[in-house]
């Protein structure tokens, strides 16, 4: 159903482009490149900025949930976005899918430009696009039985011909995702996190998608059933296969199903590459941060590490430069606290990326 | 830079502040059937300036376990065995000597702040009111008091007035602790205190109670699903599964060495570290099957274990000493001489 779109820009152009200000670096649409398989999705300086009134004069602050992000995803790639609460990473999903409106920015799937469509047309690429969210007891509803909330894309988008044909394909969805049919007639009170969660991935499943967000999609689950949600997804992706974009607070989680991972601190992204590289680098020092405050089972720590305090950071007061200057061990006053670090290449072309001016050597 | 969170030499561990022996649970059913106990003969320890830690999938019967030794059942709930704390028999006490335990002795940490703030209150203000109960302190004492704690658990002194919904979760968990160290309590129960953070967070939050606990020799019982988190924190671990205690060891060597084929597989169950990057030869997680029901008979475990035998779903294994702790699985070998 992906029909090669000749419009498309290639993955190593938009290596170019990092989310910064400069405007020659926005890829071209109009420049196919052969060498490389095109990417789904394209992510181009995505910014959300939710004004906000405080105090007693009522001066408008902008609050940047969402600062200048860039990336792409090839296609049947999983890129996973890791941050804490607050990084962004929620907006983030829901700006691609224009749930949420971005303020700034593109985003360009399968060579079509979502922040400039029509609506009818958005609605007509949505069917490509879905989403799982985190909390399986609030995303379903509960007036609905199972069998109808997995349906409800089939109908919406009229992919079944006839009643019979609908009652097939829930159940095929329940067979798929390891639920038993006679669960399509019962409704979401009457299962478990785990049986929801399945139910909410058979939903966004039937549709046929492309290009799945799956948003903390295990965070509310126990450590078995989660196990087994990580399995199924992998499975389905490579039957499908879908392109994912993996947000998650659980690194543990995320360097397990990525191909690639991004780091969000305050709206940017602060660190992009190969899992590998990014899990045995750990070039920004909020990239490190965050590994340090991994409890591990392997290491048998018997110490916690001190870790800067995070926790009083104003995302409506964000400092000059780079937002991890007050926690950062390698600050460099005059320049970190000045000038905002962009996104770059590590050595020259190379696809690990780092938006830092005193990055960790190793 | 770290801080040594290292046990407490072996020797002055050993003074028991809360022995809980044989606790039975039974919850009101809604149809008036007697239903099966959720917690289910229970034993354990909890020695002064330790942390032990309970840990379990939903529905073992953890969290269940330390509102019964709190005695904050919902009415109708049946409790059986003994909750022995620093000497006093918990469920013979009165309601207002309770009260005096409660937060004075022993405070209590959940796991949503969230949900346990007042919105219409400041976090100043639920923690000067907890010193004002715990402790009789009024006016200004009281309030001298309330900084004086919040500056023990690193809530800045600038934000004493802020309401629940300007803090982040962070530092409303350090609201919580705050509440329940009000009462200079020597025990300290924490009902997955690090769940609803992230992970900078819970590293901080977790920094804090191994320094609450080094410094004040406060005891901990922190309860949670979180093997790693637990790993870092605890010095001895108790796992349950359906309301029983499977496994009880130390700490490093239940969740590096476990004994009980449910702790194993549980830890199997955590993705690796190491970043994936081979899509080809894709990793498996070792699937548990799901518990459809647990059996009356034999090993509840027995039906998702997968090395159960025969005689697994017959018998009901009993709770049996080990080198360094209990197991309760036939395929353990016990040792008469532990303890």
């Amino acid at each position: 159903m992906t029909k090669p779109n000749p419009d498309a820009t290639d993955a190593d152009k938009d290596d170019e482009f990092t989310g910064v200000e400069s405007e020659e670096r926005t890829p071209k649409l109009d420049a196919p490149d052969r060498r490389r398989p095109q990417a789904l999705l394209y992510v181009q300086k995505l910014t959300k900025a939710y004004p906000t009134n405080r105090g007693f004069f009522r001066s408008t602050e902008l609050l940047h949930a969402l600062n200048g992000v860039s990336f792409y995803i090839r296609h049947k790639e999983t890129l996973g976005i890791v941050g804490g609460s607050g990084s962004g990473k929620s907006t983030l999903g829901r700006c691609i899918l224009r749930l949420t409106e971005p303020t700034l920015g593109r985003v360009v799937f399968d060579g079509n430009d979502l922040t400039a469509i029509s609506a009818s047309e958005l609605r007509g690429l949505r069917r490509r696009m879905q989403i799982v969210l985190q909390n399986p007891y609030t995303s379903l509803d509960p007036h609905m039985t199972v069998g109808d909330i997995i349906a409800e894309g089939i109908d919406i988008f009229g992919l079944a011909a006839g009643r019979k044909d609908r009652e097939e394909q829930v159940a095929g969805w329940c067979a798929r995702v390891g639920l038993s049919e006679s669960i399509a007639t019962r409704h979401p009170h009457e299962l478990s996190g785990g049986q929801r969660q399945r139910v909410a991935v058979a939903r966004a499943l039937a549709v046929k998608p492309d290009f799945l967000i799956l948003d903390e999609p295990t965070s509310a689950l126990d450590v078995s059933v989660q196990a087994q949600l990580l399995n199924l997804l992998q499975d389905l992706q490579a039957e499908f296969g879908l392109t994912q974009l993996f947000i998650s607070h659980d690194l543990r989680t995320v360097q397990y199903v990525s191909d690639r991972i991004g780091v969000m601190h305050f709206g940017r992204l602060v660190e992009l590459g190969r899992t590998a590289d990014v899990v045995a680098r750990r070039l920004h020092p909020y990239t490190r941060a965050l590994f340090e405050a991994l409890p591990s089972l392997e290491t048998n720590r018997r110490a916690l590490p001190v870790i800067g305090n995070h926790d009083d950071a104003n995302p409506l007061a964000p400092p000059a430069g780079c937002a991890y200057f007050a926690h950062c061990p390698n600050a460099e006053p005059g320049r970190c606290d000045v000038e905002t670090p962009v996104l770059s290449e590590t050595a020259p072309r190379s696809r690990h990326r780092v938006a830092c001016w005193h990055p960790f050597t190793n | 830079m770290t801080i040594e969170t290292s046990a407490v030499p072996a020797s002055a561990q050993a003074v028991p502040l809360l022995r809980v022996r044989d606790l039975r649970v039974t919850l009101p059913s809604a149809m008036g059937v007697a239903a099966v106990p959720v917690v289910d003969g229970v034993s354990f320890v909890v020695h002064r300036g330790e942390t032990l830690a309970i840990v379990g999938e939903s529905g073992a019967g953890k969290s269940i376990t330390a509102a019964a030794v709190m005695q904050l059942l919902p009415d109708g709930a049946r409790v059986t065995g003994s909750i022995d704390f620093n000497g006093r028999e918990l469920t013979q006490l009165d309601e207002r000597a309770l009260q005096s335990v409660r937060g004075r002795e022993i405070g209590l940490v959940f796991q949503d702040p969230s949900t346990a703030l007042n919105p219409m209150y400041s976090a100043g203000w639920h923690v000067t009111e907890a010193v004002t109960l715990a402790r009789a302190l009024k006016g200004k004492a009281a309030k001298e008091a309330a900084h004086a704690v919040l500056l023990q658990v690193g809530f800045p002194s600038a934000r004493f007035h802020a309401y629940p919904h300007e803090l982040s979760g962070g530092m409303r968990q350090r609201a919580m602790l705050a509440i329940a160290l009000a009462g200079e309590p020597q025990l300290l129960i924490a009902d997955e205190p690090t769940t609803a953070l992230d992970v900078i967070a819970s590293g901080r939050i977790r920094a804090l109670l191994a320094e609450l606990r080094h410094q004040r020799g406060l005891s901990l019982w922190v309860i949670s699903h979180d093997l790693p988190m637990v790993a870092e924190l605890a010095d001895r671990v108790v796992v349950m599964y359906a309301g029983e205690v499977v496994e009880h060891g130390p700490a490093h060597r239940v969740l590096r060495a476990p004994a009980h084929p449910y702790t194993r597989d549980l830890l199997e169950c955590l993705p690796p570290m190491g970043g994936h990057s081979t899509r080809d030869h894709r990793h498996r997680l070792p699937v548990i099957p799901p518990a459809d029901s647990v059996p009356s008979e034999g090993c509840r475990y027995a039906p998702r274990c997968r090395d159960a035998l025969a005689l697994c779903h017959a018998e009901h294994p009993t709770l049996r000493p080990t080198a360094d702790g209990e197991a309760r699985c036939i395929l353990v070998p016990a040792t008469g001489d532990a303890q």
